[in-house]
């Protein structure tokens, strides 16, 4: 499992885990939905316009070739729509009281984790566009971090992005809190 | 109207049927191994893996067997 590859510090607390919102995978789903159900349309069509087809074609003698189609045809939008899955499932924002873990899933082969502490964070932006992600409260949350490789980490589609914003920002207090305390303790020490 | 059994070719529609199915066949094998591989190693939730790969069998399996009878069949 992933907790167990990420190897949390210590007393390092998980505040929230965070995927992409339903209305993103729930549209990519119809999408792939009304491409599995095309043979039906293709079907209806030739039931009602069967001059259409160029050749002699019954349904009833070549049902074993309409059904291998069909069958294929499912075959493949069935695992279209499981990859859409376990794309959705498996991006995600872990954010814990010492960091932020972005993996972003982008193909099968193309995976991409990466994760910054929050105090090297340095910026937090939030955008909601659009009639459906404002209504919807969903939007793109841009974090700009203090690091000399990735600065930039860009996730589209988070839902209720400001109290992400907030969470992270109000962790982040937290931890430079911590820290200032224990470098403090250290000088009085 | 030319029959489409009885079409006229080089490939015998036989043959490419079958073909189509091995094609299918190694495609979901591949596509099925790394589906398990990526919910085994990066999922957090144990119950969510468990309903995806059972859900991903229950839709498929059925689907292959039609393919694999209609071919025989064809």
């Amino acid at each position: 499992m992933l907790f167990e590859k990420i190897e949390l510090e210590p007393n390092e607390a998980v505040l929230k885990v965070v995927r992409r919102h339903w209305f993103v995978i729930t549209i990519e789903l119809i999408g792939t939905l009304f491409f599995s159900i095309m043979p039906l349309f293709l079907g209806l069509i030739i039931a009602v316009l069967p001059d259409l087809l160029p050749i002699n074609f019954h349904l009833e003698t070549h049902l074993p070739i309409v059904l291998y189609g069909i069958s294929l045809w499912l075959l493949f939008t069935t695992m279209m729509s499981f990859m859409i899955w376990t794309h959705y499932y498996l991006d995600l924002w872990i954010i814990t009281d010492r960091r932020i873990i972005v993996i972003d899933q982008i193909h099968f082969f193309n995976r991409k984790v990466s994760s910054f502490r929050l105090e090297r964070l340095q910026d937090i932006k939030v955008s909601i566009n659009g009639i459906i992600p404002t209504f919807l409260n969903f939007g793109t949350l841009r974090a700009q971090t203090a690091s000399a490789a990735e600065s930039n980490f860009m996730t589209t589609g988070l839902p209720e992005p400001r109290e992400l914003q907030s969470l992270i920002q109000k962790a982040t207090d937290t931890r430079l809190k911590s820290l200032q305390g224990a470098v403090a303790q250290a000088i009085i020490d | 109207m030319p029959n489409i059994l009885e079409a006229t070719g080089s490939i015998p529609l036989h043959t490419v049927i079958t073909l189509g199915f091995y094609g299918a066949a190694a495609m979901y094998i591949i596509f099925t191994t790394i589906l398990y591989f990526h919910w085994n190693e990066y999922s957090i939730n144990d119950a969510v893996t468990k309903t995806t790969l059972i859900l991903y069998f229950v839709i498929t399996l059925p689907i292959m067997a039609v393919l694999g009878i209609t071919t025989l069949i064809i």
